[in-house]
């Protein structure tokens, strides 16, 4: 029997310095429909309008445009928060959602978004405590010329100085852009931080994993490097390293979720799973139960719905927060292990989410402050 | 702010804004009856008759526009789409007094070229009360010397030393500084002179 559709919209690219990362979330929401449609148990059938802006920040407007005049009402995508905030203003003219699956900057908590993946204090901040405690409190800052740079560097540098830590130095590349980036390498390896703060994105990132890898190797250092939302999805751009110990983290890694993992494989091939491919995923997944809840595609009755009743997904029970519509989250920290992470350390329970990070204190981070040290000292007879 | 600022005599300028956002700014300040001009990537000069800058900090490519803005003491606003914390403190850092965000409307274009223009005033008066403070701060030890030179030389007390220091100064129309100097100085010369 044939079952009502439902028709959504992917905005998301499969070109442009990030193309890993859309096409992640890409083949994450194909499948997710793909699986839900063949299981057949909301009474409807999702159907997705496709829109690929390419990579192009100026394409992700008229993309939003171009699926909101064909009666969409549910967009999911954008990778940036650039492109994000772009078609805000249009979903708000709308009434309309975006859901919104990649890990950013924080900051915003729009009533026509439901953001589905970390932002810092979900993932950079357990990161950082991870790498302060194991490493040490000098730390090299590198971005993105891009508010994902500026803002993930900013909240280290107040992290380290509550710990009483150093920054070493900080730099900024262009998006997508390799200038200049090779000429670190010698400093780095001259004087090498505890660790290395990597917010570059796409092949900004690749190019200075490769290259500091190089480097590390002639020079005998095991030099760790925290590439904060590193994923699966950008390993064959990465390539296994023989020098840099690489630490990321997420909500998701294969084998934080080994069921999941296995059942993806063997339903789609052996493409790589990524917290991008399953935020994506799991944004589906909510939408397609407040959906079948609701009764009807209306926006604040699913959020209401979504609001109140924590709905099972991929990565667990997942319910959002009524006070800024992000999700609580798990958060894993994986460090690369020839070609796949290894989770090292899990936080015991999902983090809430807190965009403006004001109930989040970085205060804590004085427990390895050198005050805290001495006082942590006995004397010993 | 006293007065409301003379908007027929002066312009913003708009300095490295993106195409769109320059379309909304003109839109807006066009309804508001102010004037503007658009400076792109330090291809012109700031302007003499310049009320307040408005940069926008996501594309900001001008470093010499920005560094005439900033000698000439204009008021910058600075615009931006993004409002996280890193974006306020380089605004704050490039010495704006208020924050325009997107979407840019008429009211808030208003609003923010307003607060910006008043707090840069109110500033600039804390600025210069800062610095006749600092200098009375400096002054302190002349102050203290004087007063010490009038209860030796005088036989005073402290408060009655003060006090002559204080009428002098009314008397004669000069700063307190001024005629602790003067007395400190004729001081040095009668001793000079006895010696």
């Amino acid at each position: 029997m044939t079952q009502p559709q439902v028709t959504i919209g992917l905005l998301l690219s499969s070109e442009g310095t990030y193309q890993c990362l859309g096409q992640s979330s890409l083949a994450g929401a194909r499948h997710a429909i793909a699986d839900l449609n063949r299981q057949r148990r909301y009474g409807f059938e999702l159907r997705a309008l496709e829109y690929d802006p390419r990579g192009e920040l100026e394409r992700y407007r008229e993309g939003a445009v171009h699926l909101l005049r064909r009666g969409v009402r549910h967009i999911f995508g954008t990778t940036t928060s650039a492109s994000r905030k772009d078609v805000i203003p249009d979903l708000q003219q709308h009434d309309a959602l975006l859901w919104y699956a990649c890990s950013y900057e924080g900051f915003e908590s729009s009533e026509n978004v439901v953001y589905l993946c970390a932002c810092p204090n979900q993932a950079l901040l357990p990161l950082l405590r991870y790498a302060i405690g194991e490493f040490g409190k000098s730390a090299f800052l590198i971005g993105s010329n891009y508010v994902w740079g500026w803002e993930s560097n900013r909240i280290t540098r107040d992290a380290l100085q509550m710990a009483d830590g150093n920054v070493l130095g900080e730099r900024y590349v262009h998006l997508g852009s390799t200038a200049g980036i090779a000429e670190l390498f010698p400093r780095l390896v001259g004087h090498p931080p505890s660790f290395i703060l990597n917010n570059l994105v796409g092949e900004s990132s690749y190019f200075f994993l490769r290259g500091l890898d190089a480097a590390c190797a002639r020079a005998g250092l095991r030099l760790p490097v925290l590439s904060y939302d590193l994923t699966e999805a950008e390993l064959e751009k990465v390539g296994p390293m023989k020098a840099l110990r690489l630490f990321t983290a997420g909500p998701y890694f294969e084998p934080s979720e080994p069921a999941f993992t296995l059942q993806q494989r063997t339903l789609h091939g052996p493409d790589r799973l990524s917290h991008l491919y399953t935020c994506a995923y799991v944004s589906i997944e909510l939408f397609a139960d407040a959906r079948q809840a609701c009764g009807s595609d209306d926006p604040a009755a699913m959020l209401e719905y979504l609001h109140q009743m924590p709905v099972d997904t991929a990565i667990g029970k997942i319910r959002l927060c009524s006070r800024n519509n992000h999700s609580a989250l798990p958060c894993h920290i994986a460090e690369l292990d020839g070609e796949h992470f290894r989770i090292v350390h899990s936080e015991a329970q999902p983090i809430d989410a807190d965009p403006y990070l004001t109930t989040t204190s970085l205060q804590t981070f004085r427990e390895f402050s050198t005050d805290a040290a001495l006082r942590r000292l006995r004397i010993v007879k | 702010m006293n007065l409301p600022p003379d908007f027929g005599r002066h312009r913003v300028a708009l300095i490295d804004c993106s195409e769109r956002n320059l379309a909304s700014l003109e839109k807006s300040l066009q309804r508001l009856g102010v004037q503007w001009l658009s400076i792109q990537q330090d291809e012109a000069d700031v302007p003499d008759d310049c009320l307040a800058a408005i940069v926008e900090l996501d594309s900001v490519q001008g470093p010499a526009t920005l560094a005439q803005v900033r000698a000439r003491n204009v008021p910058i606003i600075v615009l931006t789409q993004l409002d996280t914390l890193s974006q306020i403190q380089r605004g704050v850092a490039l010495g704006a007094t208020a924050i325009l965000n997107r979407p840019i409307t008429q009211s808030s274009v208003y609003t923010t070229l307003m607060m910006a223009l008043a707090l840069h005033e109110r500033l600039g008066e804390l600025q210069a009360q800062n610095a006749t403070l600092r200098e009375k701060l400096a002054s302190r030890p002349l102050v203290a010397q004087a007063i010490a030179r009038l209860m030796v030389d005088l036989n005073l007390t402290e408060a009655q030393a003060f006090e002559r220091i204080r009428s002098l100064s009314m008397k004669t129309h000069r700063s307190v500084e001024e005629v602790c100097i003067d007395l400190l100085n004729r001081a040095a010369t009668s001793r000079r002179t006895s010696s």
